[in-house]
């Protein structure tokens, strides 16, 4: 049985040069021809099967995004492989891609940005659709956009409307039902209730949990907000600096992290109420910069655990007890 | 019709037309080009005489002063060039002129200018370091320089004149819309459009040319102002429009040869009406400027 | 024996637009004793921020203080004119704003920013400015403040950032700092660290902070009161665990039951139906009730005054639920 989406030693990078006068520096007394890469994503495996949710977290600038956009192709992979029930799309281009297009759809994170506002909602929910499918009357279409309407929780008649007259728990809805449309398989959403209200915010996961359980598709669900993630994934992968460190079910590694910086990041969320028993773990400092890794393990200058293996080797992520995986030299002894 | 009525009545009560009534430059923008519209119209019915028709015209009414000085003839309301055509109707008919050349050529280089700042903003890459370097370069000439250019080597004619104001106008078009369609690209309705599959072409057509419309409205209500003022110019140089059809600023050389002795209203009333009707277009582009400008969310 | 430093009463701010008033503060009364730390919370459009402006003086028109009392210190902070409120600015009152990014100048060194406020409200020599920008910058965890001085803003990271911000409200030992959505752009674990920070700071210098947040869980970890707000009105206010653990108020329940769990899974979460109201078209009385589980008629005709629950604790509702 294929996993729905498989991701094998994917790695993405920006080039974010300068202009090419600037690109020449003087190191060590030599002129030299230096360009600015972004690491943003260093070799990361998963798996997501059907049915479950898997909830990516990790705080800006750690490559979550960057891997959602990189698996629906808005970005060309640079290295590694991606799958969709067994299908290798990592090299597919415009043409291949259509019809993948129907398995895997994307949930944006700001509602005032993700849609159109000079279009309105029935074409916006009816776009990916309309793109290499078949080709439904307009009747037809309409209906299928008031029935999702309804489906998210808004009313039919919000069908000829444009964003800019709804609100933003609102917006997030109908950007749900145009990644409904098209009655995908998997749907990545990305950071899809940060920007919203506490209130609304509860709203919609109880929305999308409730669609779900209705409809079986399977979510990537990306957040930096530790108590959503918890709330809504089945499994976790906590990422740091590009590199999945630790990934297990999500009960079991919010009960029992493993990982240092699972365990600090655990420990710094704020909760209302009763908080999780964990050993406290205060971290220093701050991210380093993608621009130059460190060598090793990504973690090891802000680690309190850091020895000589973490700065020479780095980690792999590999299983040591069942169903957890964590890239931590620490764990080998 | 009706609900043409109901769009109508929408507009008076926006908060667009309550912010122009309560601009002064607005309004006085407003009444000028207003003035000039209704010239345009019906201009050429009002006035008596029809400057192009050599057969109307008197030889002994050359010359004659606007009606308000000595000598004045209350036929010829402000007075009458050398040919004995009268200053007014002639301002009427070049006023036409001028304000077609400006639109057109305002519709012309926006059509283009507008597509190359699309392509150059949304491929990025080679293609918008090519058309940038090439704006660039032109940006480096004084249009006036580059136009007379032109027509010195392409001749007189009104569609010369057309094809030179659009080389040289584009630039802006292209600046402007190749900003806001980077801004545009970095959405998130963009990304959603391609997630599902949506061909470029389509993307820019549909999604990123409808909201990078509203600075193009703005710069191609300046830009008319400018592109008469160049006609103008060219012409007083004599490289712009050909006799038969004179211009605002043709009218303007023809009475400066006269200028200074003492035959003034030849040229000056023509000039003061290039300046009145740039002046209007200016304060009308400035109240849209601040107007579209999108401020909080 | 701790005396009041600031009490705020029947403060309304208005804000007068062409489609309508937007009535974003509509009659709020609390207090903040010294060195207390009292947090205001709410979502968006509530005013909450709104009421930190007011009392820095930075509404802007078209908003303006309709009506009130902002008693600092003793003295009528509404009645000041702008010279004397410029004098309070930095001084005795300091303010933290949420986006560390656009919060400095970036044009500016971080000596310069900080000395700024040194310049304005005392007299020292360019020596003992300097010696007080290296202790501040000690103060708020930046090492190598000697060299650190001579950065600019884009050089340093956001937590970072927010730290000289920090310093430079502190700069004066004002007697107040609001602080508004302080870390809410910060990842979480610098926005612990500043926290951490922050609380440690205000209790060491006896300074009172007001922070302004909708992040209940910030809240729950930094305050002794709380005041939620809703449509510009205050529902509930109390000690922290008057509002965390016994609150009274429907939308504060309903609040509280909408944050997920960091312990345990819930099946669903607790949601407030509908939306916020348009807050130039609230309904008449409360403007929870029509979102309200507990809704009954008289909730519809009259807004509720606050009423007392316990010494302390006030909720502004008719029938507030039962614990």
């Amino acid at each position: 049985m294929n996993h729905l989406l498989e991701i094998n030693e994917l790695e993405q990078r920006f080039d974010v040069s300068p202009g090419f006068f600037d690109r020449l520096k003087i190191r060590n007394g030599r002129l030299r021809y230096q360009k600015s890469i972004v690491h943003a994503v260093n070799g990361v495996n998963f798996q997501i099967d059907r049915g479950e949710v898997f909830g990516l977290v990790g705080e800006s600038g750690c490559g979550k995004s960057t891997i959602a956009k990189t698996i629906i192709k808005l970005y060309e992979p640079v290295a590694g492989q991606i799958k969709i029930d067994g299908e290798d799309i990592t090299s597919y281009d415009y043409k291949k891609m259509i019809p993948v297009r129907k398995i895997v759809q994307m949930i944006f994170q700001d509602p005032y940005a993700s849609l159109n506002p000079r279009i309105k909602v029935l074409d916006i929910i009816t776009e990916p659709m309309a793109i290499g499918g078949a080709a439904l009357g307009k009747a037809e279409i309409r209906e299928k956009a008031m029935e999702l309407l309804s489906r998210v929780g808004l009313g039919k008649e919000h069908v000829n409307r444009y964003p800019h007259q709804f609100s933003g728990g609102q917006r997030q809805r109908i950007g749900i039902a145009r990644a409904l449309s098209v009655e995908p398989e998997l749907v990545i959403a990305d950071e899809p209730v940060s920007a919203l209200d506490v209130s609304i915010q509860a709203q919609i996961l109880n929305l999308m949990m409730d669609l779900k359980d209705e409809f079986g598709f399977s979510y990537l669900f990306i957040t930096h907000d530790l108590s959503v993630v918890r709330h809504i994934s089945d499994r976790i992968g906590v990422m740091y600096l590009g590199f999945l460190v630790e990934t297990g079910p999500c009960d079991d590694v919010f009960l029992n992290p493993r990982h240092p910086y699972t365990k600090a990041l655990l420990s710094a969320a704020p909760s209302v109420g009763e908080k999780l028993h964990i050993d406290p773990l205060d971290i220093k400092g701050e991210v380093p910069t993608a621009l130059e890794l460190p060598p090793g393990c990504s973690f090891q200058t802000r680690c309190p655990f850091a020895f000589d293996r973490c700065i020479q080797e780095r980690p792999r992520l590999i299983s040591r007890v069942s169903d957890r995986m964590e890239a931590c030299h620490l764990l080998d002894n | 019709m009706q609900r043409l009525l109901r769009k109508a009545r929408a507009l008076w009560a926006s908060e667009f037309a309550h912010n122009f009534r309560g601009n002064i430059s607005a309004i006085v923008g407003g009444v000028i080009i207003l003035f000039f519209v209704f010239i345009v119209a019906f201009g050429p019915s009002l006035v008596k005489q029809n400057p192009y028709e050599i057969a109307s015209l008197q030889l002994t009414d050359a010359y004659k002063p606007p009606v308000w000085l000595s000598g004045g003839d209350p036929n010829y309301f402000l007075g009458t060039d050398g040919q004995g055509r009268d200053v007014l109707a002639s301002i009427v008919y070049g006023t036409r002129i001028s304000l077609f050349i400006g639109l057109s050529a305002m519709i012309c280089s926006s059509l283009i200018g507008a597509s190359l700042g699309l392509i150059a903003g949304y491929y990025g890459g080679r293609l918008d370091g090519v058309i940038m370097r090439i704006a660039d370069v032109q940006l480096s000439f004084p249009s006036i320089l580059i136009a007379l250019f032109l027509m010195s080597a392409f001749g007189k004619g009104i569609d010369n004149i057309l094809i030179s104001l659009t080389c040289v106008g584009w630039v802006i078009y292209a600046r402007t819309v190749r900003g806001s369609t980077l801004s545009e690209k970095q959405k998130e309705y963009v990304q959603a459009a391609k997630a599902a599959g949506l061909s470029n072409r389509l993307i820019i057509v549909r999604h990123i040319l409808p909201n990078v419309v509203t600075p193009l409205i703005v710069v191609s209500t300046i830009q008319i102002g400018t592109f008469i003022l160049i006609e103008a110019s060219l012409s007083f140089l004599g490289v712009g429009v050909p006799i038969t059809k004179p211009s605002l600023g043709l009218l303007v050389k023809n009475g400066f040869d006269v200028l200074l002795s003492g035959l003034w209203w030849t040229s000056v009333f023509p000039g003061a009406f290039i300046m009145l009707l740039v002046f209007g277009i200016n304060l009308l582009g400035d109240f849209l400027r601040d107007e579209l400008n999108p401020r909080l969310k | 024996m701790t005396d009041t430093l600031l009490h705020i009463r029947g403060l309304k701010t208005y804000f007068h637009t062409f489609a309508g008033v937007i009535k974003a503060v509509d009659g709020v009364d609390f207090s903040v004793d010294e060195g207390e730390i009292l947090g205001v919370v709410g979502e968006s459009g509530c005013g909450k921020s709104v009421v930190g402006f007011s009392i820095m003086g930075l509404t802007e028109p078209p908003g303006r203080i309709e009506s009130g009392e902002i008693r600092f210190n003793g003295v009528n902070l509404l009645d000041q004119d702008e010279r004397k409120m410029r004098k309070i600015r930095g001084q005795e009152i300091a303010m933290i704003f949420q986006d560390p990014m656009t919060s400095l100048n970036p044009l500016y060194t971080i000596q310069d920013q900080m000395e700024e406020v040194m310049k304005l409200h005392s007299d020292m020599s360019a020596e003992q400015r300097k010696k007080r920008c290296m202790e501040l910058l000690a103060e708020v965890g930046i090492s190598q403040p000697e060299t650190r001085l001579k950065n600019y803003p884009h050089q340093f990271s956001g937590g970072m950032r927010q730290r000289v911000i920090i310093a430079i409200a502190l700069a004066s030992n004002p007697k107040l700092v609001i602080a508004d959505e302080p870390t809410t752009a910060l990842d979480v674990t610098i926005q612990s660290q500043i926290l951490k920070l922050m609380k440690r700071l205000v209790r060491e210098h006896r300074t009172a902070m007001i922070l302004i947040t909708h992040d209940l869980a910030v809240v729950s970890e930094m305050t002794d009161k709380i005041i939620v707000m809703y449509c510009g009105r205050i529902v509930e206010k109390g000690t922290r665990d008057d509002i965390i653990s016994r609150c009274r108020h429907p939308y504060t329940l309903g609040l509280l039951g909408s944050i997920p769990k960091l312990t345990s899974r819930q099946k669903r979460l607790l949601q407030i139906s509908g939306m916020v109201p348009n807050i130039m078209n609230l309904p008449p009385g409360c403007s929870f009730a029509p979102r309200c589980d507990y809704v009954r008629d008289r909730c519809r005709d009259m807004p509720p005054e606050l009423v007392d629950l316990e010494p302390g604790h006030k909720a502004a509702c008719y029938y507030p639920v039962e614990r």
